[in-house]
Parts: structure tokens; sequence; C-alpha cells
């Protein structure tokens, strides 16, 4: 073994040609098996009798997965432009000196090393009007205070924006704060000369030359966004009524408890569709700066 | 990245009004208390007997503290007829994260080093598809990774969840790697190079110990997200190798005899504690293996 | 690591495991009854299965749904559970029709079980000609269970028409109780619906809707008027109704803090699990109408096709443990559930399960609720488009007639 380990030529391309092997099999061959179930009326057992574009047909006329992708963007915009705008007061306030930095970065942080399950039945337990913080404003005396979001259909939506916000504020405020600490002090001493106000000299200097940070802050929670599920599981199950179901939820749902391997071969498909395009022009960007 | 003593005298100067500072610091409170609420709230109430929640509200202090809903979150809940709290759970995600981690932290790190070290005008493209693979949804994966694993008889098994975990994270911890590799001053593997070292003994013997940081940040963004997945331990572990996050759900979602949420949350801080504990010891690393793998990517 | 003595000692492990196991005869139930009078009737099938030298595992899942979702994805991987817990509905057909369950034509004749079964049930069981589900006990859901100290306190009786009911419930919402409890999870507002259609259409239209699914039948006034009374009920609902569980809801009837709730008779067995008494604590009464109708939901195992030997001969034993006429006596007496089996003594059962054997008996009362009636996906998204029009007040009811057309005629 030893020498077998010793005697191999310098050569990476092998190890890469292994590793890459196995991204082929599982994430691409997945994607390839998936692509053609789309195309059958697979139910239970998949069938490899290629009836065309049918089941993406069905999708789009299938309210629930309508209803999925549309609370997907109004959950995405407003969660990654809320944990954006969060994270980065947070990032440029714990820049301003402060006493106790260390204290309240471990304090904002700490969501994100608890896992969304966990998340979602905390905040679960903390929305419910009947126990959780409507109960406790009415009990000390604030009897019209209402808070009953997670049980309204036109609202619950914003809960899991809520609990995601709080579950990732503290990752954008700690790549943001690295951002601000890399910035040059003669970009300050500048800044000061020229009078800047400092709202402004954020606003106009420095967040837009950090916009490489930002924009990987971005295509962080992106992911997270179309990964969503075990917030929901956790938190609202999709309800009230489809309120607060998504395409990854419709997916798996459709894969498994459902039963219907083509229907959900097309919704998987079009998840991937989706993400690719919302990712697009970060990989041109990227590869064309690599190249 | 970091901030010298020096750079502190002459960067962002608090030359805002008094009234500013006061504002700054409530913010800076307040926004804490966001942030501590709902564990807050958990843990109080674990701490309740059942009448205390029954009569009050769930953001009331315990009266009467006791740890009798953590014995029996531990010990004695009960997930379908099975009656044995998240203990088995927790000693499943154990088993299954440790492996999973050390696996697939040092398989992405000798991935990123032959990445790195690859130079092919095919490097790019194998770059972007697998970066591409970091981003595709993984439910849509599943049931082709079921069909895979149980063609080699490892569907529902323990080595069947480990190797899910190690596969599944396996683009993220080589683009963590590569990243940092590609930093590394070249001429350290062309020494060795010279010196007749294969690949795998220069990764071994002198890459490796010199990315001793970049191995703890990597082992800790995977131990978080594998010790807290739930969706691929619900399909993959099989019913002997369940996860703790799966027992906490079937657990609280359990309604034999009256419910206990001082049970149930209980359970869910439990689960909580290793990656908690984890976090709060490995802070510094925690917050630079985050900025690093961002700022850098 | 010596690679030699890890393999021996794994073969040793393999060899002790094929040994220990060719002994016990093992079934592996994936099931979701975990409320407290559900767990009972487990823990009472379990117990007889183990009594009879059995080997249990135990596979739980949080209910119906993942239940379905658990048993499907270990089918695809090829590690199928040895008996699944469900109603004799689409997924059973699905996957009976894909010959995926182990049916039981022998046993069944052997043990003349056609002749001791109601026809109705009987038919639901076999797929094919092949009996593949075993029933466990026979509910129906489109009862309604109600407080009887409040009823007293309020000065309500027992309502005989809809009318009256609503009447009833206003009475309640005026004394300042919830009058209709509500757990608004999909499944338990869907059936609060179809209970409404069966009330007002009767079995026949219930046939021509859900069973021959005449696109005709979309087109009667009576549909119109069950989601109308549907939203009536939408608009009593309390705060707190989103997402709670079904058990949770009753325990508001049981502990008298609301008036009714629209569920299947497994809500007797908290009922009685509270030690409350049917005609005392509680009362019952079938979805008012003037064409009484009994909407059936069969307790089913189905025993997906094992290999093992070992599997094979456990699912047997459960199958015989199932049908075991003394066991079925114990399930119903805490399930709620009446014995699937005519033969059992009813004897004992309480006014409320005693109604469900007279309904069950009256063959043109009797049918099949949407669960078995309808395949899955059609009873999914029929259960989706209910959820909608209950938490979507500016939904019409022509809307939903329109979607629920497209679902109807969608196979």
């Amino acid at each position: 073994m030893k020498t077998w380990f010793n005697r191999q030529a310098f050569r990476p391309d092998i190890t890469v040609a292994a590793f890459f092997a196995v991204v082929a099999l599982f994430f691409y061959g997945s994607i390839v098996w998936t692509f053609v179930m789309s195309l059958t009326r697979s139910t239970l057992v998949p069938t490899y009798q290629i009836v065309g574009f049918d089941q993406y047909v069905k999708l789009f006329a299938n309210q629930r997965w309508l209803v999925s992708c549309l609370n997907m963007v109004i959950f995405g915009v407003l969660y990654i432009v809320g944990t954006l705008v969060f994270g980065m007061l947070l990032a440029v306030l714990a820049d301003r000196r402060i006493s106790a930095e260390s204290l309240f970065r471990t304090v904002f942080l700490y969501p994100l090393a608890v896992s969304l399950v966990v998340t979602g039945l905390s905040w679960r337990w903390l929305l419910d009007p009947a126990n959780g913080l409507q109960a406790l404003m009415r009990s000390i005396g604030w009897e019209a205070f209402t808070f009953d979001w997670l049980t309204r259909p036109d609202r619950a939506l914003y809960t899991l924006v809520i609990a995601s916000i709080w579950h990732s504020a503290g990752l954008v405020m700690v790549i943001v704060l690295a951002g601000l600490r890399g910035i040059d002090n003669d970009l300050w001493k500048a800044i000061r000369m020229e009078g800047i106000p400092l709202w402004r000299a954020y606003l106009q200097v420095i967040f837009p030359g950090m916009r490489p940070v930002i924009a990987s802050c971005v295509v962080l929670l992106m992911s997270e966004v179309i990964r969503g599920y075990d917030l929901i599981i956790a938190m609202t199950k999709g309800g009230p009524g489809i309120s607060t179901e998504m395409p990854a939820k419709f997916a798996v749902d459709f894969y498994f408890a459902r039963v219907n391997l083509g229907l959900a071969s097309a919704a998987s498909i079009m998840m991937l569709v989706l993400s690719l395009l919302l990712l697009a022009p970060y990989f041109y960007s990227e590869f064309r700066r690599r190249t | 990245m970091t901030a010298t003593p020096m750079a502190g005298l002459t960067r962002p100067r608090p030359f805002a009004p008094h009234a500013a500072r006061i504002g700054l610091y409530v913010f800076l409170v307040v926004s804490a208390a966001f942030f501590l609420m709902p564990l807050l709230l958990v843990l109080m109430n674990s701490l309740k007997p059942i009448e205390e929640i029954r009569q009050g509200n769930l953001l009331s202090f315990p009266v009467a503290p006791s740890f009798d809903a953590w014995v029996a979150a531990w010990q004695t809940a009960c997930t379908g007829l099975d009656c044995h709290g998240v203990r088995p759970g927790v000693w499943n995600s154990i088993k299954i994260t440790v492996p999973a981690v050390v696996i697939s932290t040092l398989a992405g790190a000798l991935n990123g080093y032959a990445l790195a070290q690859w130079k092919s005008r095919h490097a790019n493209l194998i770059m972007l598809l697998v970066t591409v693979g970091l981003f595709i949804p993984y439910q849509a994966m599943l049931y082709p990774t079921v069909k895979i694993l149980s063609n080699v008889g490892l569907f529902r098994t323990y080595a069947g969840i480990v190797f899910v975990h190690v596969i599944y994270g396996l683009p993220y911890t080589t683009l963590l790697f590569r990243n940092f590799y590609v930093g590394v001053p070249d001429e350290i593997s062309q020494a060795a190079r010279m010196e007749g070292a294969s690949f795998l003994r220069t990764f071994w013997s002198i890459i490796l110990p010199i990315s001793t940081n970049i191995l703890v940040v990597v082992a800790i963004l995977q131990f978080t997200g594998i010790w807290n997945d739930y969706l691929l331990g619900l399909i993959f572990a099989g019913n002997d190798n369940l996860p703790m996050t799966v027992q906490l759900t079937n657990i609280v979602n359990n309604a034999r005899g009256a419910a206990s949420p001082n049970v149930n949350m209980a359970a869910a801080l439990i689960t909580a504690i290793p990656t908690l504990v984890v976090y709060f010891l490995s802070g510094r690393y925690f917050v630079r293996g985050i900025a690093a793998g961002a700022v850098k990517g | 690591m010596n690679v030699t003595r890890l393999s021996s000692t794994l073969a040793l492990f393999g060899l002790l495991a094929a040994s220990g196991t060719a002994l016990a005869q093992t079934v592996d139930v994936q099931q979701y009854w975990t409320s407290s009078s559900e767990s009972k009737a487990m823990n009472a099938i379990a117990d007889a299965y183990k009594a009879r030298g059995g080997k249990w595992i135990d596979s739980p899942s949080a209910d119906f749904d993942s239940a379905i979702a658990a048993t499907t994805s270990r089918i695809a991987g090829g590690e199928p559970p040895s008996a699944v817990l469900m109603t004799p509905s689409g997924a059973m057909r699905d996957l009976a029709a894909a010959g995926q369950l182990r049916d039981f034509n022998d046993l069944a004749q052997a043990g003349g079980w056609q002749k001791v079964m109601a026809p109705l049930i009987w038919d639901k069981l076999n797929v094919d000609g092949k009996m593949v589900g075993l029933p466990v006990g026979i509910h129906a859901d489109n009862w309604i269970w109600y407080s009887k100290p409040l009823f007293e306190k309020v000065g309500i009786a027992e309502p005989k028409t809809l009318d009256e009911m609503f009447a009833a419930a206003d009475k309640l919402k005026e004394a300042g109780h919830i009058p209709f409890a509500v757990g608004g999870e999909p499944w338990q507002e869907v059936s609060i619906l179809t209970g409404f259609i069966l009330a007002l259409g009767g079995p026949d239209y219930w046939d021509q809707l859900f069973i021959k699914r005449d696109p005709e039948a979309v087109k009667s006034p009576i549909l119109p008027k069950a989601f109308e009374l549907f939203r009536k009920v939408s608009t009593y609902a309390d705060p707190a109704s989103p997402g709670r569980s079904w058990n949770d809801t009753t325990n508001l009837v049981v502990t008298g803090k609301a008036g009714m709730q629209f569920m299947g008779d497994w809500a007797r067995g908290e009922f009685l699990a509270a030690g409350q008494t049917a005609g005392k604590e509680f009362g019952c009464f079938l979805t008012p109408s003037d064409k009484p109708a009994y909407a059936v939901i069969v307790d089913i195992f189905a025993f997906p096709v094992n290999t093992d030997e070992d599997r094979i001969k456990g699912q047997t034993l459960l199958a015989e443990t199932v049908m075991d006429p003394a066991v079925e006596a114990s399930i119903a007496a805490v399930k709620g559930s009446v014995p699937s089996r005519l033969d059992v003594d009813t004897s004992t059962l309480d006014i409320c399960a005693a109604k469900g054997v007279e309904m069950l008996g009256k063959l043109d009362a009797a049918v099949s609720g949407t669960y078995d009636a309808l395949p899955g996906d059609m009873n999914g998204q029929m259960t989706d488009l209910a959820t909608q029009f209950w938490t979507d007040p500016s939904m019409t009811a022509e809307a939903a007639i329109e979607t629920l057309a497209g679902i109807l005629q969608s196979q």
C-alpha cells in the first residue's frame, strides 16, 4: 500500500476524473433520468414510454404548482432583500467600533447553527396566536395586540420570511463585515477629508465597491430559496390551505405521497431550469472573470 | 481581511453625535432580542411543568423550573409505538455525522487540491459543471438517488446514508478547498514534485499539514449541515438509523395522550445543543470559514 | 484497519442476523396511528401479534400522507415495508395495479372471509379479483360530534336538519363558545365539503359524481349549495384553527370549549380515551339529510410484496391476527371503529357505534368515502382545491366547481 502510494506519478488528473465521474453520475445522471421520466406517464414504477410534454402541460394547469411558484418568488424577493438589508445594517453598526462586538456578533450569528427544523418549530410556537407573542401582549394589558399571521392564508408566507431572515441575517452580517474590514484605510481617510456624510459614504462608495461580496451573498441566499423545504415542513406544512406551498415541497409530495413520478419529474426539471436562469448572470460573470 | 489594531485607530470613527450613538446601541440590543427570543421561549417552556404551560402563556417565566420535560424528551417521549425519546436519534445522528464529515472533508480537500493543480483547458468547464451541481435543488435528485442506492444495496442502510451525505456534500467541500489551494504558492507543490513525490504523497504529507485552518472550517460547516439535515435522513437512513431531526418531528407530531409542548421543546433543544456547542467553541473559525468561503468564492 | 478482520466480523454479523431471523416471523409495519386512541388500537394489534410469536418492527409516520410517501420511497428503493396501514384508496389500487401488493386469496378462501364481510367492504378490498387489503376496522367520515353538557347549557337539542345545525352554531357562538371546532388541515377541511355534498345529494348523486364521475353531475345545483355551506362553516372557525391536528380539535369538544366537530368516528376513540361515554358526555349524528347516507372509510393493512421468507411468514401471521374476531373487537373498543367482520359481537357497542353498524347494514345508505372512491392523485387534487376554497374567501363557488369538474375528468 505504502509503495503504491509513493510510486504514482504526479497525476492530479486521475483524482479529477474520479471525482468528476461521481458528480456526473449522481448529479447529471440524475438530471437526465429525471428529464426522461418527465416525458412519461410513470406513476409508481418508472415506465420508459415517451409521451411528450404532457406532464409539463398538466403541471402548468395545476393550481398548486402555480401558487407554489408565485410563493417562491414573493418569499425569495422578500427574504433576500430583507436579509441583505438587515445583515448589512448589522455589519455597518458592528463596524462602528462598538463595545461588546464579539458578544453581539455571537448572538446575531448563532441561528445559523440551529437546524431549520428547530427554527421552524420555535417560530411556530412563538407566533401561535393562542399561546405565543399575541397571548403575551394581551396578558400584559395590550388587549388589542394582534399578530396572527401564522394562521392567516394571506400572511402566513411572511412568517416564513421572518423566520428565514432570523436564520440567515447573521450570515450576511459576517460576510459583509469581513468585506468592510478589508477596505483600505486610505479610502476612509479620503471620505473623511471630503466630508461625505457617513450614510452616503456607505451607499455610494463602500457598498458599490463590495459588489462581488454582496453578489455571493445573494447567490447563497438564492440557493436556500430554491431548496426551501425543512422550514416549511416544521412551520406551516404548506398551509393554511396551500398558502405556503413551494416547488421543492411540491416535487417531494408528488414523488412519494401522491405517487406521480412523471409529474414530480416535470416539476423537478422546472425547478432546475428556474435555478439556472436565476444563477445564469452569476455564472456568466464568474467564469468571464476566471478566463 | 484581518483588522490590525493600527487599522482600528484610523478607520470608521465614532464621529456620530452622542444621540446617534445611543440609537445605535438601542438598535443593536433590540436586534439581539429578536435573535434570542425564539430560543429563549423554547428554553423557558422546556423548564415548565405541563400545568404551568396550560395556565399561562408561552412567554411567561417558569415559576417552578424543573428538568422533568428534558428527562422525558431524552428517554420516554414516543415516536409511534416506541417510547425511547430522542436518545436513539441523537446517537444515530452522531454515528452518521462523524464519518460523513470526515470523509466529505478529506475527499473535498483531495479533489480541491487536484482541481487547483490540474492545468487543462477543460478545467474551467469542470469547475462550471461542479458549481452548477452545487445549486441543483437536491429534492430534484431524490428519486434517482433512491434508485442508484437500491441497485448497489445501500438504500436504507447505515453506509447508505453516510454515502449520500458525502456525495451531496462533495461539490461544496471541493469548491471551498479548491478556492483555498488556488491561493497556496505553487512552489510548494513544485518542490515536492521535483523530488519525485507522487500526487497523493504530496497531498498527504505536504499539503494537508498546511491546511489545518481550512480543514477545521469546512468540517464545521459540514457538521452543521449534516447534523441538521432532515429530508435525506427521512428517506435514506432506514428505521434503525433515523437521525434526530426525523425523530424530533415524529415526537412533535406524535399526538399520543395530551399534547406536551414542554417535552417537545426540550426535545428540540436537545437536538440543537451539539451544533450550538460547536458554534460557541469554534466561533472564530466558524466566522472565518463563512467569510472566507463567500468572499473568495 | 485490518481489512480481513473487518470482513470476517461483518460475515459473522450476517450469519448471526440470518440465523436469528430464521426463527422469527418479522413484520415491518409502516403506520401513522399516533393519537392516544389510535396508538392503543395499534398496540392491541402489536400485542396480539407478538403473543403469537411474531417480531414487530414499528415504522411510524406523522400522518397518512407521510406513511404513503415512506412506503412509496421504500418500494422504489427495493426495501418495502411488509405491512402498510392505509385505506383501500387510490394509493392501494395504484400499488396493486403495479403488482406491488401480496394477495390473500388463499387465506381468504380458507377462512371464508367473504361471507363474514359486508359486500361493499369486500369489494373495496379486492382489485382484479385479488384480495389485497385486510380490514382493521370501519369508519365513516360524515359524522358530527358534539358536547352534551355544552348543548344543555346553551339549551339546544341534537339538530335534525342542516338549518337546525347552523341555528345551534349561532346559539353557541352567541354564548361565547366555538360553534364548530375545525382543524385547519387540508384533509380535515375536504371531508366537511364532501359531507355536505353527500347530505344534499344523497347516495345516488354521490355515486354519479364520485364513482361514475358523470360529466353531467358537476352541473347539478347541489354543488354550489354544498360549497356555500362549506364556506359558511369556515366563518365559524376559531382563529387557532389553522394547522391544528384532528385530535387536538376533538379535545376542544371533549373539554367543552367547542360545541361540534365534523370528523370521522375515529374521534369517538378520543372521547373514550378521555373516559367519556356516548349519550352522556358526548353525542353524535350524521350530517343531517333527508337521504341519510354513510361515507365509509376502511382502515386496512396492505402487504407490499416481500421476498424474505421470514417476512412473508410475518405477513401471514399479521393477516391472521388482524382477521381474528377477538382482535377486531378489541380494536373497535378503543379506536371508535366498527368491526369489519359481521360475526363480531356488537351487543356491547355504544349508541354511536350501534348507529354505525345499523347504517352499514343498509345497502342504499353506505357509500364509499372519497378516499376510497377516487384515484389517489384525484383525491389529492380535490383536497388541494377544498383547502384553497376554505382559506380564500374571494374564490367563488363557480370557479371551484369548474376546477372540480376538471379534476374529476382528469383520468
